[in-house]
Protein backbone atom coordinates (compact mmCIF):
# COMPACT_ATOMS: atom_id res chain seq x y z
CA UNK A 1 0.00 0.00 0.00
CA UNK A 2 0.64 3.36 -0.79
CA UNK A 3 1.85 5.80 2.39
CA UNK A 4 1.48 9.02 0.92
CA UNK A 5 -0.93 10.63 3.75
CA UNK A 6 1.49 10.93 7.04
CA UNK A 7 -0.49 12.90 9.18
CA UNK A 8 0.37 12.86 12.73
CA UNK A 9 -2.90 13.80 14.74
CA UNK A 10 -1.10 14.30 17.38
CA UNK A 11 1.35 16.25 16.48
CA UNK A 12 -1.52 18.85 15.13
CA UNK A 13 -2.86 18.40 18.82
CA UNK A 14 0.46 20.27 19.98
CA UNK A 15 -1.75 23.65 19.07
CA UNK A 16 -4.76 22.22 21.30
CA UNK A 17 -4.29 23.05 25.08
CA UNK A 18 -3.72 19.98 26.97
CA UNK A 19 -4.42 20.30 30.14
CA UNK A 20 -1.66 17.31 31.30
CA UNK A 21 -1.86 18.83 34.89
CA UNK A 22 -5.04 17.75 35.26
CA UNK A 23 -5.35 14.77 33.61
CA UNK A 24 -3.04 13.53 36.23
CA UNK A 25 -4.51 15.23 39.37
CA UNK A 26 -7.97 13.42 38.13
CA UNK A 27 -6.18 9.90 39.24
CA UNK A 28 -3.50 10.86 41.40
CA UNK A 29 -6.81 10.53 44.06
CA UNK A 30 -6.40 6.58 43.67
CA UNK A 31 -2.77 6.17 44.68
CA UNK A 32 -1.04 6.61 47.85
CA UNK A 33 0.68 9.22 49.31
CA UNK A 34 3.93 7.50 49.08
CA UNK A 35 3.15 7.04 45.08
CA UNK A 36 1.64 10.27 44.87
CA UNK A 37 4.75 12.23 45.62
CA UNK A 38 6.71 10.54 42.92
CA UNK A 39 3.95 11.04 40.53
CA UNK A 40 3.70 14.53 41.52
CA UNK A 41 7.43 15.39 40.37
CA UNK A 42 6.73 14.28 36.73
CA UNK A 43 7.82 17.43 34.42
CA UNK A 44 4.83 19.10 32.23
CA UNK A 45 6.34 17.91 29.12
CA UNK A 46 6.33 14.36 30.07
CA UNK A 47 2.74 14.59 31.60
CA UNK A 48 1.25 15.35 27.99
CA UNK A 49 2.57 12.30 26.80
CA UNK A 50 1.78 9.76 29.61
CA UNK A 51 0.15 7.07 28.25
CA UNK A 52 -0.07 4.30 31.03
CA UNK A 53 1.41 4.14 35.08
CA UNK A 54 1.96 0.05 35.45
CA UNK A 55 2.01 -1.14 38.68
CA UNK A 56 3.09 -4.75 39.86
CA UNK A 57 3.99 -6.75 42.75
CA UNK A 58 7.77 -6.98 43.82
CA UNK A 59 8.36 -5.62 40.51
CA UNK A 60 9.77 -1.50 39.42
CA UNK A 61 6.72 1.33 39.31
CA UNK A 62 7.00 1.72 35.22
CA UNK A 63 5.15 3.91 33.30
CA UNK A 64 4.30 4.36 29.45
CA UNK A 65 5.11 7.97 27.93
CA UNK A 66 4.93 8.64 24.14
CA UNK A 67 5.19 4.69 23.26
CA UNK A 68 8.49 4.28 25.71
CA UNK A 69 9.07 2.39 29.08
CA UNK A 70 10.21 4.02 31.99
CA UNK A 71 11.15 3.00 35.23
CA UNK A 72 10.41 5.48 38.37
CA UNK A 73 13.30 6.02 40.60
CA UNK A 74 13.20 6.44 43.94
CA UNK A 75 13.66 10.56 43.88
CA UNK A 76 10.56 10.23 41.33
CA UNK A 77 12.62 10.69 38.23
CA UNK A 78 12.43 8.42 34.67
CA UNK A 79 15.09 6.07 34.06
CA UNK A 80 15.29 3.67 31.38
CA UNK A 81 14.96 0.40 32.00
CA UNK A 82 17.33 -1.41 34.30
CA UNK A 83 19.27 2.16 34.80
CA UNK A 84 19.15 3.67 38.05
CA UNK A 85 17.48 2.83 41.38
CA UNK A 86 13.58 2.05 40.20
CA UNK A 87 10.85 1.98 42.80
CA UNK A 88 9.50 -1.03 43.59
CA UNK A 89 6.17 -2.08 44.24
CA UNK A 90 4.93 -4.40 47.50
CA UNK A 91 1.79 -5.86 48.05
CA UNK A 92 0.58 -3.55 50.63
CA UNK A 93 1.34 -0.36 48.07
CA UNK A 94 -0.99 -2.62 45.54
CA UNK A 95 -3.64 -3.05 47.94
CA UNK A 96 -3.59 0.20 48.97
CA UNK A 97 -4.29 1.33 45.73
CA UNK A 98 -6.78 -1.29 44.93
CA UNK A 99 -8.74 0.42 48.25
CA UNK A 100 -8.52 3.48 46.84
CA UNK A 101 -9.68 3.07 43.47
CA UNK A 102 -12.64 0.52 45.14
CA UNK A 103 -13.34 3.03 47.76
CA UNK A 104 -12.56 0.85 50.38
CA UNK A 105 -15.07 -1.68 49.20
CA UNK A 106 -13.86 -4.45 47.49
CA UNK A 107 -16.66 -6.29 46.81
CA UNK A 108 -18.41 -3.24 45.07
CA UNK A 109 -15.69 -3.81 41.91
CA UNK A 110 -16.60 -7.66 41.46
CA UNK A 111 -18.44 -7.07 38.33
CA UNK A 112 -15.21 -4.76 37.03
CA UNK A 113 -12.55 -7.42 38.09
CA UNK A 114 -14.53 -10.11 36.22
CA UNK A 115 -14.38 -7.73 33.01
CA UNK A 116 -10.80 -7.10 33.95
CA UNK A 117 -11.09 -3.42 34.14
CA UNK A 118 -12.08 -0.91 35.75
CA UNK A 119 -13.47 2.98 34.44
CA UNK A 120 -12.87 5.66 36.94
CA UNK A 121 -14.02 9.12 37.31
CA UNK A 122 -12.40 11.07 34.08
CA UNK A 123 -12.62 8.11 32.04
CA UNK A 124 -8.87 6.71 32.47
CA UNK A 125 -8.93 3.22 33.35
CA UNK A 126 -7.74 0.63 35.25
CA UNK A 127 -6.81 -2.61 34.23
CA UNK A 128 -5.96 -6.21 36.12
CA UNK A 129 -4.04 -9.33 36.69
CA UNK A 130 -4.29 -11.54 39.87
CA UNK A 131 -5.58 -15.12 40.77
CA UNK A 132 -8.93 -16.15 38.14
CA UNK A 133 -11.87 -17.19 40.02
CA UNK A 134 -13.37 -19.58 37.52
CA UNK A 135 -17.29 -20.70 38.00
CA UNK A 136 -18.80 -22.25 34.96
CA UNK A 137 -16.45 -21.89 32.31
CA UNK A 138 -16.25 -17.55 33.02
CA UNK A 139 -14.19 -15.49 34.89
CA UNK A 140 -15.82 -15.19 38.43
CA UNK A 141 -13.58 -12.53 39.46
CA UNK A 142 -10.05 -11.76 40.81
CA UNK A 143 -8.26 -12.53 43.86
CA UNK A 144 -4.82 -11.80 45.17
CA UNK A 145 -4.28 -8.90 42.68
CA UNK A 146 -1.13 -8.64 41.59
CA UNK A 147 -0.92 -6.42 38.96
CA UNK A 148 -2.54 -3.16 37.68
CA UNK A 149 -2.45 -0.90 34.59
CA UNK A 150 -3.81 2.81 34.80
CA UNK A 151 -4.47 3.82 31.39
CA UNK A 152 -4.87 7.56 30.79
CA UNK A 153 -7.90 8.79 28.95
CA UNK A 154 -6.90 11.45 26.80
CA UNK A 155 -9.59 13.47 24.68
CA UNK A 156 -8.57 14.99 22.27
CA UNK A 157 -11.25 17.56 20.97
CA UNK A 158 -10.47 18.69 17.23
CA UNK A 159 -8.49 15.32 16.79
CA UNK A 160 -10.42 14.19 13.58
CA UNK A 161 -10.46 17.84 11.98
CA UNK A 162 -7.80 16.41 9.28
CA UNK A 163 -10.36 13.42 8.39
CA UNK A 164 -13.82 15.30 8.44
CA UNK A 165 -14.25 16.34 4.70
CA UNK A 166 -12.98 13.01 3.68
CA UNK A 167 -15.63 11.02 5.60
CA UNK A 168 -19.09 13.22 4.48
CA UNK A 169 -20.59 12.92 1.14
CA UNK A 170 -21.53 16.73 1.02
CA UNK A 171 -24.46 16.33 -1.91
CA UNK A 172 -26.26 14.11 0.58
CA UNK A 173 -25.03 16.02 3.19
CA UNK A 174 -24.50 12.14 5.15
CA UNK A 175 -21.74 10.79 6.82
CA UNK A 176 -20.09 7.75 5.05
CA UNK A 177 -19.62 4.22 6.24
CA UNK A 178 -16.42 4.47 7.75
CA UNK A 179 -13.96 1.81 9.40
CA UNK A 180 -11.21 2.70 11.19
CA UNK A 181 -8.03 -0.08 10.84
CA UNK A 182 -5.38 0.48 13.52
CA UNK A 183 -3.36 -1.10 15.63
CA UNK A 184 -3.07 -0.88 19.68
CA UNK A 185 -2.68 2.27 20.55
CA UNK A 186 -2.13 4.16 17.64
CA UNK A 187 -5.52 6.47 18.54
CA UNK A 188 -8.23 4.71 17.16
CA UNK A 189 -10.37 5.44 20.14
CA UNK A 190 -9.44 8.92 20.45
CA UNK A 191 -9.91 9.46 16.40
CA UNK A 192 -13.63 7.70 16.39
CA UNK A 193 -14.56 10.01 19.82
CA UNK A 194 -13.71 13.11 18.29
CA UNK A 195 -15.61 12.24 15.00
CA UNK A 196 -18.47 11.21 17.46
CA UNK A 197 -18.53 14.62 19.44
CA UNK A 198 -18.03 16.70 15.34
CA UNK A 199 -20.76 14.65 13.63
CA UNK A 200 -23.23 14.81 16.73
CA UNK A 201 -22.96 18.48 17.59
CA UNK A 202 -22.44 19.35 13.61
CA UNK A 203 -19.61 20.71 11.66
CA UNK A 204 -20.69 24.66 10.39
CA UNK A 205 -21.11 24.52 6.05
CA UNK A 206 -20.81 20.65 5.72
CA UNK A 207 -22.84 18.47 8.28
CA UNK A 208 -26.25 19.50 10.47
CA UNK A 209 -26.02 17.62 13.97
CA UNK A 210 -27.23 13.74 13.95
CA UNK A 211 -28.69 11.43 16.64
CA UNK A 212 -25.70 9.20 16.93
CA UNK A 213 -26.05 5.48 19.01
CA UNK A 214 -22.82 4.68 20.32
CA UNK A 215 -22.46 1.14 21.85
CA UNK A 216 -19.52 1.18 24.61
CA UNK A 217 -19.16 -2.04 25.05
CA UNK A 218 -15.38 -1.71 27.00
CA UNK A 219 -16.46 1.96 28.19
CA UNK A 220 -13.22 3.15 26.30
CA UNK A 221 -14.96 5.97 24.09
CA UNK A 222 -17.34 7.86 26.69
CA UNK A 223 -15.37 6.72 29.87
CA UNK A 224 -18.60 6.30 31.68
CA UNK A 225 -18.29 6.20 35.61
CA UNK A 226 -21.27 4.50 37.04
CA UNK A 227 -23.38 5.46 33.82
CA UNK A 228 -22.42 8.62 33.37
CA UNK A 229 -20.05 9.60 30.11
CA UNK A 230 -16.91 11.21 31.40
CA UNK A 231 -15.82 12.19 27.54
CA UNK A 232 -17.66 14.64 25.34
CA UNK A 233 -19.40 12.61 23.31
CA UNK A 234 -21.42 15.29 22.05
CA UNK A 235 -25.24 16.71 22.35
CA UNK A 236 -26.85 14.20 20.29
CA UNK A 237 -24.78 10.93 21.56
CA UNK A 238 -27.03 7.93 23.04
CA UNK A 239 -24.67 5.95 25.17
CA UNK A 240 -25.20 2.25 25.63
CA UNK A 241 -22.34 1.62 27.97
CA UNK A 242 -21.52 -2.06 28.95
CA UNK A 243 -23.14 -3.69 26.30
CA UNK A 244 -22.25 -6.42 23.97
CA UNK A 245 -21.49 -5.14 20.56
CA UNK A 246 -23.50 -6.66 18.19
CA UNK A 247 -26.61 -6.65 21.23
CA UNK A 248 -26.08 -3.02 21.77
CA UNK A 249 -26.30 -1.84 17.88
CA UNK A 250 -29.56 -3.60 17.57
CA UNK A 251 -30.84 -2.40 20.53
CA UNK A 252 -29.84 1.08 19.85
CA UNK A 253 -31.46 0.91 16.42
CA UNK A 254 -34.92 -0.43 17.14
CA UNK A 255 -35.06 2.50 20.43
CA UNK A 256 -33.47 5.76 19.79
CA UNK A 257 -33.54 5.90 15.59
CA UNK A 258 -29.96 7.19 15.25
CA UNK A 259 -28.44 8.15 12.21
CA UNK A 260 -25.00 7.14 12.95
CA UNK A 261 -24.07 4.01 14.96
CA UNK A 262 -20.91 3.66 16.55
CA UNK A 263 -18.89 0.96 18.13
CA UNK A 264 -15.09 0.09 18.69
CA UNK A 265 -12.98 -2.77 18.09
CA UNK A 266 -15.08 -4.58 15.77
CA UNK A 267 -14.14 -8.73 15.36
CA UNK A 268 -16.83 -11.25 15.93
CA UNK A 269 -19.03 -12.78 13.65
CA UNK A 270 -22.02 -11.60 15.55
CA UNK A 271 -20.74 -7.84 14.76
CA UNK A 272 -20.63 -7.95 11.29
CA UNK A 273 -23.91 -9.96 11.39
CA UNK A 274 -25.39 -6.58 13.36
CA UNK A 275 -23.73 -4.26 10.54
CA UNK A 276 -25.60 -5.76 8.05
CA UNK A 277 -28.84 -5.51 9.69
CA UNK A 278 -28.25 -1.77 10.58
CA UNK A 279 -26.46 -0.88 6.99
CA UNK A 280 -29.94 -2.03 5.82
CA UNK A 281 -31.84 0.12 8.14
CA UNK A 282 -30.16 2.84 6.41
CA UNK A 283 -27.99 4.19 8.97
CA UNK A 284 -24.20 4.81 9.22
CA UNK A 285 -21.81 2.43 10.72
CA UNK A 286 -18.91 3.93 12.07
CA UNK A 287 -16.55 1.93 13.67
CA UNK A 288 -12.70 0.42 13.91
CA UNK A 289 -10.88 -2.40 14.07
CA UNK A 290 -7.92 -4.01 15.31
CA UNK A 291 -5.47 -4.24 11.85
CA UNK A 292 -2.32 -3.34 10.17
CA UNK A 293 -3.73 -2.51 6.88
CA UNK A 294 -6.80 -2.94 4.59
CA UNK A 295 -5.18 -6.44 2.80
CA UNK A 296 -4.15 -7.73 6.18
CA UNK A 297 -7.43 -7.37 7.26
CA UNK A 298 -9.11 -8.46 3.90
CA UNK A 299 -7.41 -12.19 4.61
CA UNK A 300 -9.36 -12.34 8.07
CA UNK A 301 -12.04 -14.65 8.48
CA UNK A 302 -14.36 -12.43 9.84
CA UNK A 303 -13.51 -9.39 8.96
CA UNK A 304 -12.84 -10.54 5.17
CA UNK A 305 -16.40 -11.35 4.49
CA UNK A 306 -17.15 -7.79 5.87
CA UNK A 307 -14.50 -6.03 3.54
CA UNK A 308 -15.34 -8.48 0.48
CA UNK A 309 -19.16 -7.27 1.03
CA UNK A 310 -17.98 -3.28 0.15
CA UNK A 311 -20.42 -2.06 2.95
CA UNK A 312 -17.82 0.54 4.21
CA UNK A 313 -17.44 3.62 1.67
CA UNK A 314 -14.18 4.63 3.62
CA UNK A 315 -11.12 2.83 5.60
CA UNK A 316 -9.04 4.90 7.95
CA UNK A 317 -5.93 3.36 8.40
CA UNK A 318 -3.58 4.17 11.47
CA UNK A 319 -0.43 3.80 12.82
CA UNK A 320 2.39 4.50 15.48
CA UNK A 321 4.83 5.37 12.71
CA UNK A 322 5.23 8.89 13.89
CA UNK A 323 3.53 8.81 17.54
CA UNK A 324 0.28 7.16 17.65
CA UNK A 325 -2.32 9.05 15.17
CA UNK A 326 -0.66 8.81 12.49
CA UNK A 327 -2.68 8.40 8.94
CA UNK A 328 -1.49 5.91 6.83
CA UNK A 329 -4.19 6.27 4.62
CA UNK A 330 -7.40 7.07 3.92
CA UNK A 331 -9.48 4.51 0.98
CA UNK A 332 -12.72 4.38 -0.43
CA UNK A 333 -14.78 1.31 -0.70
CA UNK A 334 -13.16 -0.33 -3.22
CA UNK A 335 -9.44 -0.14 -1.15
CA UNK A 336 -8.03 2.83 -3.22
CA UNK A 337 -6.20 5.69 -1.46
CA UNK A 338 -8.19 9.09 -1.87
CA UNK A 339 -7.08 12.15 -0.95
CA UNK A 340 -8.67 14.30 1.53
CA UNK A 341 -8.16 17.63 -0.44
CA UNK A 342 -9.94 16.14 -3.45
CA UNK A 343 -12.31 14.56 -1.52
CA UNK A 344 -13.32 18.08 0.12
CA UNK A 345 -13.88 19.51 -3.11
CA UNK A 346 -15.82 16.97 -4.87
CA UNK B 1 -28.44 24.20 106.45
CA UNK B 2 -28.51 20.55 107.14
CA UNK B 3 -31.72 20.29 105.24
CA UNK B 4 -30.37 21.75 101.89
CA UNK B 5 -27.14 19.83 102.77
CA UNK B 6 -29.17 16.27 102.50
CA UNK B 7 -31.71 17.45 99.93
CA UNK B 8 -28.54 17.97 97.64
CA UNK B 9 -27.00 14.69 98.53
CA UNK B 10 -30.32 12.90 98.18
CA UNK B 11 -30.33 14.74 94.68
CA UNK B 12 -27.19 13.67 93.78
CA UNK B 13 -27.39 9.61 94.71
CA UNK B 14 -30.63 9.59 93.22
CA UNK B 15 -29.08 10.88 89.77
CA UNK B 16 -26.47 8.51 90.14
CA UNK B 17 -28.84 5.86 90.41
CA UNK B 18 -30.78 7.15 87.61
CA UNK B 19 -27.74 7.42 85.22
CA UNK B 20 -26.74 3.89 85.92
CA UNK B 21 -30.12 3.05 85.08
CA UNK B 22 -30.33 5.15 82.07
CA UNK B 23 -27.08 3.43 80.70
CA UNK B 24 -28.37 0.43 80.81
CA UNK B 25 -31.43 1.10 79.03
CA UNK B 26 -28.85 2.75 76.88
CA UNK B 27 -27.06 -0.12 76.01
CA UNK B 28 -30.07 -1.79 74.80
CA UNK B 29 -30.91 0.53 72.18
CA UNK B 30 -27.82 1.07 71.03
CA UNK B 31 -27.17 -2.46 70.21
CA UNK B 32 -30.73 -2.48 68.47
CA UNK B 33 -29.68 0.34 66.56
CA UNK B 34 -26.58 -0.77 65.19
CA UNK B 35 -28.04 -4.24 64.52
CA UNK B 36 -30.80 -2.85 62.49
CA UNK B 37 -27.82 -0.79 60.84
CA UNK B 38 -26.05 -3.94 60.24
CA UNK B 39 -29.18 -5.56 58.11
CA UNK B 40 -29.21 -2.39 56.44
CA UNK B 41 -25.15 -2.40 55.44
CA UNK B 42 -25.90 -6.21 54.31
CA UNK B 43 -28.94 -5.42 51.85
CA UNK B 44 -27.25 -2.43 50.45
CA UNK B 45 -23.87 -4.74 49.67
CA UNK B 46 -26.11 -7.76 48.87
CA UNK B 47 -28.50 -6.16 46.68
CA UNK B 48 -26.56 -3.13 45.55
CA UNK B 49 -22.64 -3.80 45.67
CA UNK B 50 -22.75 0.23 47.32
CA UNK B 51 -19.32 1.09 48.02
CA UNK B 52 -19.36 1.27 52.17
CA UNK B 53 -18.49 5.29 52.20
CA UNK B 54 -22.00 5.32 50.33
CA UNK B 55 -23.74 3.48 52.79
CA UNK B 56 -21.98 4.83 55.68
CA UNK B 57 -23.70 8.25 54.17
CA UNK B 58 -27.15 6.74 54.50
CA UNK B 59 -26.90 5.96 57.55
CA UNK B 60 -25.40 8.85 58.96
CA UNK B 61 -28.67 10.19 57.29
CA UNK B 62 -30.64 7.62 59.15
CA UNK B 63 -29.47 8.10 62.53
CA UNK B 64 -29.32 12.03 62.17
CA UNK B 65 -31.03 12.21 65.38
CA UNK B 66 -28.17 10.17 67.33
CA UNK B 67 -25.53 12.94 68.83
CA UNK B 68 -22.91 9.83 68.92
CA UNK B 69 -23.36 8.29 65.72
CA UNK B 70 -20.44 5.78 64.73
CA UNK B 71 -21.48 6.38 61.35
CA UNK B 72 -20.97 9.68 61.23
CA UNK B 73 -17.63 9.41 63.08
CA UNK B 74 -16.48 6.89 60.37
CA UNK B 75 -17.36 9.36 57.84
CA UNK B 76 -14.88 11.65 59.35
CA UNK B 77 -12.20 9.82 59.46
CA UNK B 78 -12.27 8.83 56.76
CA UNK B 79 -12.10 12.12 55.20
CA UNK B 80 -9.35 13.43 57.40
CA UNK B 81 -6.81 10.37 57.08
CA UNK B 82 -5.74 10.42 52.95
CA UNK B 83 -5.58 6.97 51.66
CA UNK B 84 -6.93 5.50 55.15
CA UNK B 85 -8.07 2.02 54.75
CA UNK B 86 -11.81 1.04 55.76
CA UNK B 87 -10.61 -1.40 58.64
CA UNK B 88 -8.33 1.34 59.81
CA UNK B 89 -11.07 4.29 59.92
CA UNK B 90 -13.29 1.56 61.41
CA UNK B 91 -10.55 1.10 64.38
CA UNK B 92 -10.66 4.59 64.85
CA UNK B 93 -13.64 5.81 64.51
CA UNK B 94 -14.79 3.20 66.85
CA UNK B 95 -12.16 4.55 69.67
CA UNK B 96 -14.12 7.66 69.42
CA UNK B 97 -17.31 6.07 69.20
CA UNK B 98 -17.05 4.70 72.75
CA UNK B 99 -16.19 7.46 74.61
CA UNK B 100 -19.85 8.56 74.77
CA UNK B 101 -21.27 4.60 74.35
CA UNK B 102 -23.25 3.02 76.61
CA UNK B 103 -21.97 -0.47 75.35
CA UNK B 104 -19.63 -2.70 77.32
CA UNK B 105 -16.29 -3.57 76.40
CA UNK B 106 -17.40 -6.71 75.39
CA UNK B 107 -19.92 -5.57 72.88
CA UNK B 108 -17.11 -2.97 71.71
CA UNK B 109 -14.79 -6.35 71.39
CA UNK B 110 -17.41 -7.89 68.91
CA UNK B 111 -17.40 -4.54 67.16
CA UNK B 112 -13.84 -4.40 66.95
CA UNK B 113 -13.20 -7.60 65.58
CA UNK B 114 -15.76 -7.36 62.77
CA UNK B 115 -13.95 -4.26 61.38
CA UNK B 116 -11.06 -6.60 60.67
CA UNK B 117 -11.07 -7.12 56.51
CA UNK B 118 -13.92 -4.31 56.61
CA UNK B 119 -14.24 -4.02 52.64
CA UNK B 120 -11.73 -5.70 51.23
CA UNK B 121 -13.03 -9.38 50.87
CA UNK B 122 -15.42 -10.65 48.32
CA UNK B 123 -18.96 -10.03 48.66
CA UNK B 124 -19.63 -13.43 50.12
CA UNK B 125 -17.20 -12.87 52.88
CA UNK B 126 -18.10 -9.78 53.71
CA UNK B 127 -22.22 -10.93 53.49
CA UNK B 128 -20.48 -13.84 56.59
CA UNK B 129 -19.58 -11.16 58.33
CA UNK B 130 -22.26 -9.07 58.54
CA UNK B 131 -24.42 -12.55 59.34
CA UNK B 132 -21.78 -12.89 62.54
CA UNK B 133 -22.25 -9.49 63.68
CA UNK B 134 -25.89 -9.47 63.89
CA UNK B 135 -26.40 -12.79 65.32
CA UNK B 136 -23.12 -11.86 67.94
CA UNK B 137 -25.33 -8.64 68.50
CA UNK B 138 -28.55 -9.79 69.05
CA UNK B 139 -27.08 -12.20 71.82
CA UNK B 140 -25.62 -8.86 73.22
CA UNK B 141 -28.71 -7.34 73.33
CA UNK B 142 -30.78 -10.04 74.70
CA UNK B 143 -28.21 -9.90 77.45
CA UNK B 144 -28.50 -6.15 77.58
CA UNK B 145 -32.25 -6.81 78.08
CA UNK B 146 -31.72 -9.15 81.20
CA UNK B 147 -29.71 -6.71 82.67
CA UNK B 148 -31.66 -3.83 82.27
CA UNK B 149 -34.67 -5.73 83.49
CA UNK B 150 -33.26 -7.15 86.71
CA UNK B 151 -30.64 -4.34 87.37
CA UNK B 152 -32.71 -0.95 86.03
CA UNK B 153 -34.94 -0.66 89.36
CA UNK B 154 -31.96 -1.89 91.53
CA UNK B 155 -29.94 1.51 90.53
CA UNK B 156 -33.01 3.32 91.29
CA UNK B 157 -33.39 2.32 94.33
CA UNK B 158 -29.97 2.28 95.64
CA UNK B 159 -29.24 5.90 94.32
CA UNK B 160 -32.59 7.03 95.96
CA UNK B 161 -31.36 4.35 99.51
CA UNK B 162 -28.13 5.17 99.48
CA UNK B 163 -28.46 8.97 99.92
CA UNK B 164 -30.47 8.53 102.59
CA UNK B 165 -28.13 6.16 104.39
CA UNK B 166 -25.33 9.12 103.74
CA UNK B 167 -27.80 11.45 104.93
CA UNK B 168 -28.97 9.53 108.52
CA UNK B 169 -24.48 8.46 108.46
CA UNK B 170 -24.11 11.95 108.39
CA UNK B 171 -26.86 13.59 110.44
Amino acid sequence: MECSSKTNILTSFNKIHISAHSQLNSILPFFPLQLKELLKSFPTEELVELEEIRLRVDKPLVCQIGGKTFWITNSGELAKPFTGEPFFINAELLQKVVALISDGSFYAIETELSQGYLTLPGGHRVGFTGEAVIANGNLKTLKNLNGLNFRIAREIVGAADYLIPSLIDCRQERVLHTLIISPPGAGKTTLLRDLIRQFSDGIPGLLSGVNIGLVDERSELAGSYRGVPQNDLGYQTDVLDGCPKALGMIILLRSMSPKIIAVDELGKADDVKAILEIINAGVTILATVHGYDFYELKERPVMGDLLRSKVFERYVILSRRSGPGTIEAILDGEGFQKSPKNLWKR
Amino acid sequence: MKILGAILILIATSGLGFFGGMQLSRRVRELESLRNDFVFLEMEINYNATPLPQIFKKLKSINAQDSNSLWDKLLVVLNDGEGISTEEAWRRALEIFCQKSSLTKDDILILKDFGLGLGSTSRQEQLKKFKLIQELLQIRQQDALTKKQKNQRMWRSMGLLGGLALIILLC
